[in-house]
């Protein structure tokens, strides 16, 4: 799950329009990123974006969101209103999916929301990852942005 | 809205708004006419060929014998020319699609028949009364046929029909007499009432071909439309990627292949 960092002080200082704009680049690079026939891409809601892989393990994930933040930071968008840097960045939260462990995709897109804020928590433009063994992650504190 | 469709005297009000004014249309019901004209256009050559047999056993000994073996003949050499010019017409129209020029050739080729029948109102004058009969109602009945096989093309229909009644209806009217006169204004009765139901049947022909190739293209549009919502119902406007709903339908087919296989899946 992808968030975009600080993306409402984007908004604010740049306009709706420039605001839309921004998500579309941020959506290429999302979806040239998932480049394999059975990736998924989709746009959960607002600045949110969920990406599906299956047949991928644990660090093939980690590493292609590490990618796509990356990415996402090379496409050098300034953002004047950002608390991290001069240009815009995502935060990325992974979690890999095992039967034993996740019994519902609720529970999965749930468990990537948190380590997605966790990420935020942390300091955005990172990536955060669980890989989906128990025990299961503690309940991270993070404050939404 | 209606408009006056028919012949001195017996015109016919009917929906005009009811037949597409698009010539593109129209080309596609003058085409499915045409097939239907080759469809059936066995029935008027049995048609001719058992009717001239009658004729000529009816008439065998009160007309002239010759005339009437040449009259047999002509009859039979154009149904065998008009067999080769429907199969003709029918492989042409299988390679190269519809063309109207060749289609109204052949509708008029028809009137081959018409001609060879046309002769035989010749000699109605040489027969005996039973004969006479025989080769009125015969010429009628003809035309009768006509209505049903060449009325889907109204060319053929009148290229056979004018020609195969009007020089009986010449030689009655020349010839003299009350009976004959008569005879001659109810074959032109009859000739008008004809032309005027063949219209009808033609026109109840090309509004069937109408609706159906209408219902043909709403139901093309109406796929494309939906095709069209099927993948908007699924997309986000904005960034062209999957949307809120497809993402789920896609966590919830995932989540189930992956029940089936075990092997692991991040999020």
């Amino acid at each position: 799950m992808l968030d975009v960092d600080c993306f409402k002080s984007y908004n604010d200082t740049y306009g709706h329009v420039a605001g839309d704009d921004c998500l579309k680049r941020i959506a290429s690079v999302f979806q040239v990123t998932l480049n394999r026939a059975s990736d998924f891409a989709g746009r959960y809601g607002g600045e949110e974006f969920i990406g599906i892989l299956p047949e991928t393990d644990h660090d093939g994930a980690t590493q292609l969101a590490e990618r796509i933040r990356a990415e996402v930071e090379a496409l050098d968008i300034t953002h004047a209103g950002s608390l991290i840097g001069p240009c815009v960045t995502v935060s990325l939260g992974v979690v890999t999916v095992n039967c034993s462990a996740i019994t519902s995709f609720l529970d999965a897109v749930a468990l990537a929301d948190q380590y997605l804020y966790h990420a935020k928590a942390l300091g955005r433009n990172q990536v955060c990852a669980w890989n989906g063994f128990r025990p299961e992650p503690a309940v991270l504190d993070g404050q939404s942005n | 809205m209606t408009a006056r469709h028919g012949l001195i005297g017996f015109d016919f009000p009917v929906r005009s708004d009811a037949i597409s004014s698009d010539p593109k249309t129209d080309n596609r019901i003058d085409a499915a006419l045409y097939n239907h004209l080759l469809g059936v256009a066995a029935i008027p050559l049995i048609g001719s060929a058992a009717g001239s047999v009658l004729v000529a056993t009816a008439s065998w000994g009160s007309v002239d014998e010759k005339l009437l073996s040449g009259w047999l003949f002509l009859v039979f050499a154009v149904i065998l020319v008009r067999i080769r010019l429907t199969q003709r017409s029918i492989r042409h129209i299988k390679q190269n699609g519809y063309k109207r020029v060749e289609a109204l050739v052949y509708a008029w080729t028809t009137g081959l028949s018409g001609i060879a029948w046309g002769i035989c109102g010749l000699l109605v004058n040489h027969a005996d009364t039973p004969a006479k009969v025989v080769i009125i109602t015969a010429i009628q009945s003809m035309i009768m046929g006509g209505v049903l096989t060449l009325g889907a093309f109204l060319a053929s229909f009148l290229a056979f029909a004018l020609p195969e009644i009007i020089p009986m209806m010449v030689v009655l009217l020349v010839s003299g007499g009350v009976a004959n006169t008569v005879l001659s204004i109810y074959s032109l009765i009859f000739l008008v009432l004809m032309i005027g139901i063949a219209r009808r049947y033609n026109r109840s022909l090309r509004q069937t071909w109408q609706l159906t190739f209408d219902n043909q293209d709403l139901l093309s549009a109406l796929t494309q439309a939906n095709d069209r919502l099927a993948i908007l119902a699924e997309t986000d406007g904005m960034t062209g990627l999957a949307n809120r709903r497809r993402i789920d339908e896609a966590l919830v087919t995932e989540f189930s292949r992956l029940r089936r296989s075990n092997a692991p899946s991040p999020c």
